[in-house]
């Protein structure tokens, strides 16, 4: 009698101690998914950019256009003092130095 | 969260990240957003301003408003400080290196660009000089 009572015990520990492996191991697999389901969600770019617009986008970064764009942003920074670390803003702010 | 520029961060905004480019938010530093703003709300002549003016309102929407999941702007804030020092230190610096490599210095002293005509002869002295680690990827 207490032979078969201890036998169930150990059983039911042993299918507790299971149970509980199998759910860490099913939430590791779920939150696998999830991470690549971020992952592929954040690859996909912004919901908001059009067919075309991706397209422009391409040509400007890595394509017939990446030069011509890396012009413009050069541009943006010779042409203002600030950004290109002329003197002649921080001269007219603050004087020049003597 | 890794810094990059203006390539990398239009590239992801528009789904076409390279494969090489680690899976980490993405962060841009203002002066490097202000150049990019500058171009699609004032384009240059020739070319490039025909096209941009052709990209829908929700295309520039996506540039001028970005989802921090696929682009974040840095706070310039934080950063200035150390940029001021990075440009008094090394002297003839723009607002727009000193910032990104403070920005590189407080984010894992590495720096991520879409083209090698970004990264600058300046900004690669200074980033080895200060141990930061620049990758080009195309």
């Amino acid at each position: 009698m207490a032979r078969s009572r201890s036998r169930a015990l150990i059983l039911r520990a042993f299918t507790a101690v299971t149970s509980r492996w199998q759910n860490v191991r099913m939430s590791s697999a779920t939150g696998n998914q999830l991470l690549e389901e971020l992952r592929r969600r954040r690859r996909g770019g912004d919901p908001r950019i059009t067919a075309e617009g991706r397209q422009i986008f391409q040509r400007i970064t890595t394509g017939d256009l990446a030069e011509v764009f890396a012009d413009a942003l050069a541009d943006s920074s010779d042409s203002d003092s600030l950004l290109s670390g002329a003197t002649a803003l921080t001269n007219s702010l603050f004087g020049a130095a003597r | 969260m890794i810094v990059v520029d203006e390539y990398l961060a239009v590239r992801a905004v528009a789904g076409d990240s390279p494969e090489d480019l680690p899976d980490e938010p993405l962060a841009l530093p203002a002066t490097r957003y202000w150049r990019l703003l500058q171009r699609i709300h004032a384009p240059a002549e020739g070319q490039l301003s025909r096209i941009l003016a052709e990209l829908f309102p929700s295309d520039r929407d996506a540039l001028r408003r970005p989802d921090p999941e696929f682009l974040q702007i840095l706070d310039p804030r934080p950063l200035l400080d150390d940029a001021a020092i990075i440009a008094a230190h090394y002297g003839s610096t723009g607002l727009p290196v000193a910032e990104t490599v403070a920005a590189g210095l407080q984010y894992g002293e590495n720096l991520w660009f879409g083209t090698e005509r970004n990264v600058g002869l300046r900004r690669a002295e200074i980033a080895q000089d200060l141990d930061i680690t620049i990758h080009v990827i195309n």
